[in-house]
């Protein structure tokens, strides 16, 4: 028996019909309302980190708390606009005009990018201002005379650690993904 | 309605009148899952019928849907909705067709589709979308339009394919 493995393939399936064009413009609808919904939780996350940033900046006595929560707010804001920046990909319905080596290279790189610069964007513009925060405590009195200070050093040590701990882990995802984008170079360049 | 969005509809209507069963087909050779595989059909007639509202023939219909289809299901393994049970490897590295998970009961084009679809499963993602267009019986140079890959490329891949594809005969012959 002599089989034709095109027709095999193309006879395969559950022969569903195409979906009706309301059930597909309703999807099309949902995918963008969770985006949206996404996009909004991350501005309220951001909103209430500003809100937190901006009290202690109205109670803190000391001038570098102070300077420091202003620092913070700022630093929330330009990461919240950072990753609206960046994290903007190409949609799908967009890419009719773009092979789909090209389209999937442009994706891989858009991730490695923003985790191998994950320090830049979203580790250091925390730094000076949890740092102005932490001196500033420091002279605090009243802070002083409740908070011991070993217990100010296991804060700052649990800090340095987390941020170590995520920048470690984005170059980790960067390198993964760039082994994928030389795989699809290689690819590119074979004659 | 616009004209416009008239004309982006109907587009829409036809092309997956003509492509509905090869997004399936496509869908089944990216997503094992069928709940997952479900989401990733509907994901790509959204992404499909929005794609009309800017397609002004910038390339053929075909690769246009192909692209698109192709886009979407990448887009779906890169977000990691989906789990990877078995590391993927390249066509070369596929001595013959796997055998799928229920031989006994089933036979001839059936059997054949399943194991073609096991090989898929397999493959990563540049050999996979080169079998899934050769299957849905594009040409070499529609092959390249839509993935980018040079002629050369293509060409060695569907060596490559046509060499693997012909082991069921092999085995058909045997048992006969």
């Amino acid at each position: 028996m002599t089989l034709d493995p095109k027709h095999a393939w193309q006879a395969s399936g559950d022969g569903h019909d195409a979906p009706a064009l309301t059930d597909v413009r309703a999807h099309a609808d949902k995918f963008y309302r969770n985006v949206r919904r996404q996009n909004i939780v991350g501005y309220v996350g951001c909103i209430g980190l500003a809100i937190a940033f901006g009290r202690n900046l109205l109670v803190m006595p000391h001038i570098l708390q102070k300077l420091g929560s202003a620092w913070m707010i700022a630093a929330v804001l330009y990461v919240a606009w950072q990753i609206r920046r960046r994290g903007s990909a190409i949609s799908p319905e967009k890419s009719g005009g773009m092979p789909i080596s090209a389209f999937l290279r442009m994706q891989l790189a858009r991730q490695r990018d923003l985790l191998s610069s994950v320090l830049w964007w979203y580790i250091l513009p925390f730094i000076p201002g949890l740092a102005l925060i932490l001196i500033g405590n420091g002279q605090d009195p009243a802070l002083a005379k409740h908070v011991p200070i070993w217990l100010r050093w296991v804060a700052l040590g649990t800090l340095v650690t987390a941020f170590a701990g995520l920048w470690g882990l984005n170059q980790l995802g960067a390198r993964r993904l760039q082994r994928r984008i030389d795989e699809i170079d290689l690819l590119m360049s074979e004659d | 309605m616009t004209s416009e969005s008239r004309g982006q509809n109907a587009r829409y209507v036809a092309a997956a009148r003509e492509h509905g069963a090869m997004i399936e087909r496509l869908a089944r050779g990216y997503e094992a899952d069928p709940e997952l595989r479900r989401d990733l059909v509907q994901d790509i007639h959204a992404a499909l019928w929005r794609s009309f509202a800017i397609f002004e023939g910038q390339c053929a219909e075909r690769s246009w849907v192909h692209r698109i289809a192709h886009n979407v299901a990448v887009t779906h393994m890169i977000t990691g909705r989906r789990g990877r049970k078995v590391p993927l490897v390249g066509l070369d590295d596929i001595v013959e067709l796997p055998a799928g998970d229920d031989t006994e009961r089933e036979a001839g084009e059936r059997r054949l589709a399943n194991r073609l679809l096991a090989a898929i499963h397999m493959l990563k993602p540049a050999d996979r979308q080169v079998m899934l267009l050769y299957l849905e019986d594009l040409t070499a140079a529609e092959i390249g339009e839509v993935t980018g890959l040079s002629a050369g490329a293509v060409s060695v891949r569907i060596h490559r394919l046509k060499a693997l594809l012909a082991q069921p005969y092999h085995a058909e012959e045997k048992q006969a």
